[in-house]
């Protein structure tokens, strides 16, 4: 690594570490600062006056707003992210087994998305106005118009009841996350599918590859030498995009398959009024976007020396 | 609850159609005013292996209310002054002044679960391990996904038909219908009207609607003067609002329209017929009577104060708040008051309502019921003990006289003669216009039917203690 990449880097691993902090703060200071806090689950349970306080007190809700600010940072540096006001549990082991679930569906679903997605893209790019393209476009404008929950449904409809080979909900064994990750998946092969056909054309239309047919390069070297590699750029920042937002849990998808992830959670933990898992599942979800975009932006030199040289 | 009363034991328990029923206790009798005696069974043991006597018994109530390290529902157990072992099987348990009520706050597990006091001493809390007495143990926890109980194969009452119970959460209707007709879950529990007719015609399913132990009732806040002092206004309110309506169009058949602030399928409840009265003209005139004169946009006023007040609810809770909210503030327009909406999330409803209590005049919200007798349902609500800010009571009466009626009833032990005293209260809270109910509560569910035994009860905090001699694997 030259000295200046490694400048760059450590510049964007500052800023980084700056964008975190000012967003702990922000969300610390907003759930804060809105009324009701643990007490409130309480009293709908019908407990006592100084029960509440002895709860507040262990939970160190009584302390001054700035001292629980400064020991949630100190918390969250050890990586412990408080106790839930619901269960008294820990609030890491929670947001962990909860991310790990995400980070499965998250994974499969853009393994999924990208072979159909770029494949497709490619493709229909490729037979440009053919029966392939026409019939990928149409499917693809069905799979971004259609409410996710609906083609969630659909599945489990289909593969879970009608057809029963998979479990309709749930997370125990492999075979639970098919459904979801397919339809999840299909979801979001929609979307790169139209972004990676138009980058294809953008690029197929260039005077290399012109130049490359000229010399009589068949198709196929074509395609995967000189065209593929020159959309990447454009497929890894969609693919970071997407895997960004995935990790912030797929609430819908999560909810209708009741798979436990993160998204499911954050829903749960919002309806029954938990601000520390809330807290937390939002510092998780912005960090994991922050760092997927980080690792894409380190990725892009390689891809394309330019983006290094104009820097 | 649904969960835990499978784990954990009271001294009675409710049966389906609420008479109290011996648990652990296999008898009791009154030994006066403040004394009631209780007889253990035999050979009972928590299933960490420690007997459950009249020692141990006596230690988890004197912990409950134990004012250091007080446990989370002592107001549900404040009552009891102390429980004493007499000998290994015997307990005698002492009230502060004649409870009435004891034994149904005895048959509930929130306020009366028994467990090991010494064992959750040693595990710090009882969150990953029971130590109950019940017919199934906590097997294994997932937040998020699911509880899991094995059978208690020592269970005093014998072994329970099914040897796993597993509770999954499904948080989608449609997912869960599906799993149900699939038969990957048994049964399912809190299912909206959109699940009635998605269950139509579906042969393998049993669909149940049955009462649940829940009011849901439009509040005065006596807190603000407005409403305090003009009992013409909290009259005519009453009768502007058309209730059945409200609960014929858009309950629908989650609810009935709510002839009483006692539930129908409680003790002590009577009908006042009143509160269902539907009648504009006669409220219009009696606003008309105050001094409340319309203006040119409709609205009334009285000495330059305008008829504008403030409706606040939970919208997160109970979504159709909203729309129960929106006819509501329509039927008074019709009256010339103005309503102003405030649909809010649960954290700042609690916070208006419970904490501060001030900046509204009515409220929209539903509560239910423990015990399922008439104390709880008016006493917690309208007695000055629990109208502060922060306590169970929001309508914050705080009258004397109301106070006086509710503790002759609330003390006396003889039932022919505080049945006709909760009667009478239930007319008073009519004719004082203290509050206006709307609708009791259903709840539906849906059971395969090659599930047998399965029992469906009322009781929305702990019920299905049924559960264990149905649900065929």
């Amino acid at each position: 690594m030259n000295p200046r990449l490694g400048r760059s880097v450590l510049s964007r691993i500052l800023r980084m570490v700056c964008t975190l902090w000012l967003l702990i703060t922000l969300v610390f200071f907003a759930l804060h600062l809105a009324p009701g806090d643990a007490a409130n689950t309480l009293i709908s349970a019908g407990a006592d006056a100084n029960v509440i306080a002895a709860l507040r007190a262990e939970l160190g809700l009584d302390q001054p707003l700035w001292m629980q600010y400064v020991s949630y940072l100190g918390g969250l540096l050890r990586g412990d992210f408080g106790l839930s006001w619901r269960s008294g549990t820990s609030v890491s082991a929670q947001l962990a087994s909860a991310f790990a679930h995400t980070l499965l569906l998250a994974c499969a679903a853009l393994l999924v998305a990208s072979v159909l997605g770029i494949g497709g893209g490619v493709l229909a790019a490729f037979y440009r106005n053919g029966a392939f393209d026409v019939g990928a476009r149409i499917l693809a404008l069905v799979g971004i118009s259609a409410p996710i929950f609906v083609i969630n449904l659909l599945g489990i409809y289909l593969f879970a009841y009608k057809y029963p080979i998979f479990p309709t909900s749930g997370a125990r064994g492999w075979d639970s996350l098919v459904l979801p990750a397919v339809t999840l998946g299909l979801f979001v092969a929609a979307m790169m599918l139209r972004l990676v056909r138009s980058a294809t054309l953008e690029v197929l239309g260039q005077d290399y590859v012109r130049a490359a047919y000229s010399r009589g390069i068949p198709s196929r070297s074509v395609i995967w030498q000189h065209v593929v590699p020159n959309t990447l750029i454009t497929v890894i920042t969609m693919l970071g995009v997407q895997f960004g937002l995935l990790l912030g849990g797929s609430v819908i998808t999560e909810t209708v398959f009741a798979w436990p992830g993160l998204g499911q959670m954050t829903i749960h933990a919002i309806k029954i009024q938990d601000m520390p898992i809330v807290q937390g599942a939002v510092i998780v979800f912005a960090g994991s976007f922050m760092l997927v975009n980080f690792f894409v932006d380190l990725l892009y030199p390689t891809l394309d020396p330019r983006v290094e040289a104009s820097r | 609850m649904r969960v835990w009363s499978n784990i954990y034991e009271t001294l009675l328990s409710r049966g389906p159609d609420g008479a109290l029923e011996p648990r652990l206790a296999k008898s009791w009798e009154k030994l006066d005013d403040t004394r009631i005696r209780f007889r253990l069974r035999d050979g009972l043991t928590f299933t960490n292996g420690t007997a459950v006597n009249a020692q141990s018994v006596a230690k988890v109530f004197n912990a409950k209310n134990d004012s250091a390290s007080p446990h989370t529902h002592v107001s549900f157990s404040r009552w009891i002054k102390r429980v004493e072992p007499v000998d290994d099987h015997t307990i005698v348990l002492e009230t502060d002044g004649p409870f009435p009520p004891a034994l149904f706050y005895l048959a509930s597990t929130l306020p009366a679960a028994v467990w090991d006091v010494q064992a959750r001493k040693d595990w710090g809390d009882l969150r990953t391990r029971s130590a109950g007495s019940g017919p199934y143990i906590l097997d294994e926890i997932r937040p998020g996904e699911f509880v899991q109980l094995r059978r208690n194969p020592d269970y005093w009452g014998g072994a329970a038909a099914t040897e796993y119970l597993r509770f999954v959460v499904i948080p989608e209707e449609t997912t869960r219908i599906l799993a149900l007709r699939r038969g990957e879950i048994d049964l399912t529990l809190d299912l909206g009207p959109a699940a009635l007719s998605q269950l139509e015609g579906a042969d393998d399913v049993q669909v149940n609607t049955y009462r649940a132990f829940r009011l849901n009732a439009l509040e005065y806040n006596f807190q603000n003067p407005l409403i305090r002092n003009n009992i013409e206004l909290r009259r005519a309110i009453m009768l502007a609002i058309d209730t059945k309506a409200i609960a014929d169009s858009i309950i629908g058949v989650m609810g009935d329209p709510a002839d009483s602030v006692v539930l129908d399928v409680s003790w002590g409840h009577t009908s006042v017929p009143g509160f269902l009265d539907y009648d504009p003209e006669r409220a219009a005139q009696i606003l008309e009577q105050a001094g409340w004169v319309a203006g040119a946009d409709g609205v009334r006023a009285r000495d330059g104060e305008r008829l504008e007040l403030v409706l606040v609810t939970d919208f997160t809770r109970d979504y159709r708040n909203r729309e129960v909210a929106q006819a509501i503030q329509a039927f008074l327009r019709e009256v010339g008051i103005e309503v102003e909406l405030r649909l809010l999330e649960r954290g700042p409803f609690i916070d208006t309502v419970v904490q501060r209590g001030e900046g509204y005049h009515l409220n929209i919200q539903g509560w239910g019921s423990p015990t399922n007798e008439a104390s709880w349902w008016i006493y917690t609500r309208f007695h000055s003990d629990n109208q502060d800010l922060g306590a169970w009571g929001t309508s914050r009466t705080r009258m004397e006289r109301l106070d006086d009626m509710i503790d002759k009833a609330r003390f006396e032990l003889d039932e022919s003669k505080s049945l006709p005293l909760w009667h009478g209260l239930q007319r008073m809270i009519h004719d004082e216009a203290l509050m206006i109910p709307l609708y009791f509560s259903n709840k539906i569910e849906a059971v395969r039917t090659d599930v047998d035994n399965f029992v469906s009860h009322s009781d929305e905090w702990y019920g299905y203690r049924y559960l264990r001699t149905s649900v065929a694997d």
